[in-house]
């Protein structure tokens, strides 16, 4: 009876919980605290020291990258084209995603297979999504530049001059991430009970009312995780670019992820590298954060 | 012997359900246009990547940049791309690490 007694106490003490959770939880902590943070915690330390072309550590400076990088035009260019690429893609994207699930939402054989056809390309590597539209948009090979020709308008060099290059970038950066969104918004429609469309229906709201003023304000978190993921990856967009474009023709596709990645191992400059990634992480951070805040969902249900 | 005539049909039954109800005909033409232009623009640049999978370098450059059917039907299909592309080096090691890393 004491043993019992005792072993129950033990069992219950919150100093054995404590300690369980510590053991338990300490091997996940370790590897996201040395695989997460201490990079991040290294970059910021690079981005204040200046580098040799071997990567050796020359010397501290400070702010001073950041004040160089903040006065470079190339720099700054580059961010502008990120900010607008951005602007392009999220609400053209959003709107792709969202229309398709709307158009797909209801249970078909065909709509089930159109769903599974709008996710192939974001499930397809990035580097083979170049490659395809490397081809499409081709000035000799391309199909664009067949079916233009074969309506009377001359071939155009998409892909060397900078507003079409800008164009086909943001169309395979759209064409590929819209399954991503569409999957984001089918959870939110899925989530939505069928009650409140029937009670709609039933009050006598037609198709456009009850999407505009039911579905919608009910997708609000579906949108704020849609925006987010969006803009976190247009200001992350690399890998189309460098199989496209390689940020030309002259510094048209020259977004801030591609700079980054010339300065650091193209001209091997680490410290302005780390300076233009730790920019580049803030703006991301606050864009986000004033998202999340004004996308913020209003509902309950 | 009492003839009773036939109750009246209501009003509009004896016209088409098409003619009854045409938004219904409508929508069907909207959406359905709309599900077959997703198709075309989600699989088609895929599908001609499949296709010029089947195709010999030369009939690419050939028959490129024009409307021919050789570009959206691989006529003959060649299937030494693919041969090709596994007999290269590395290129199956580059697939296992690929699975690994995914696995992983």
């Amino acid at each position: 009876m004491t043993t019992t007694a005792t072993r129950r106490r033990r069992i219950r003490s919150p100093l054995d919980s404590y300690r369980n959770a510590v053991f338990l939880l300490a091997p996940t902590v370790a590897l996201i605290f040395l695989y997460k943070y201490v990079p991040i915690g290294q970059a910021i330390w690079a981005s204040l020291n200046a580098f040799s072309v071997a990567g050796n550590p020359l010397a501290f400076v400070g702010p001073g990258n950041f004040a160089r990088v903040l006065t470079d035009p190339s720099f700054l260019h580059s961010l502008m084209l990120t900010v607008i690429f951005a602007a392009v893609k999220i609400p053209l994207q959003l709107a792709l995603g969202l229309g398709a699930a709307l158009l797909l939402y209801q249970s078909s054989a065909f709509n089930s297979f159109l769903r599974v056809v709008i996710v192939i390309p974001a499930i397809t590597p990035i580097a083979i999504i170049g490659i395809i539209f490397l081809f499409l948009f081709d000035r000799e090979v391309g199909l664009t530049n067949a079916f233009l020709t074969a309506f009377g308008v001359g071939r155009v060099s998409w892909l060397t001059t900078p507003a079409t290059a800008q164009a086909v970038v943001a169309v395979a950066s759209i064409w590929r991430d819209a399954g991503f969104t569409m999957l984001i918004y089918l959870a939110g429609l899925t989530a939505i009970p069928t009650q409140v469309r029937e009670a709609a229906r039933i009050d006598g709201a037609n198709g456009w009312q009850s999407t505009t003023r039911i579905i919608l304000p009910m997708l609000q978190r579906s949108t704020q995780l849609a925006t987010v993921t969006t803009t976190i990856a247009a200001f992350q967009f690399f890998a189309p670019i460098f199989v496209l474009t390689r940020g030309g023709p002259q510094d048209a596709t020259d977004v801030a992820a591609y700079h980054i990645y010339e300065q650091a191992f193209v001209f091997y400059d680490q410290g302005t590298a780390n300076a233009m990634s730790v920019i580049l992480v803030s703006l991301i951070v606050v864009i986000t954060t004033v998202e999340l805040y004004v996308l913020r969902s209003r509902w309950e249900y | 012997m009492v003839l009773t005539q036939a109750p009246p049909k209501p009003a509009g039954t004896a016209q088409p359900f098409r003619a009854r109800c045409p938004g219904v005909f409508s929508r069907f033409r909207g959406t359905t246009l709309l599900r077959v232009l997703v198709l075309v623009v989600f699989l088609g640049p895929i599908f001609l990547a499949v296709v010029s999978s089947l195709r010999a370098n030369a009939d690419i450059f050939r028959y490129g940049g024009s409307l021919s059917i050789r570009n959206f039907i691989p006529i003959p299909a060649i299937f030494s791309n693919f041969s090709g592309a596994l007999r290269l080096p590395y290129f199956t090691q580059q697939l296992l690490n690929s699975l690994v890393l995914g696995v992983v």
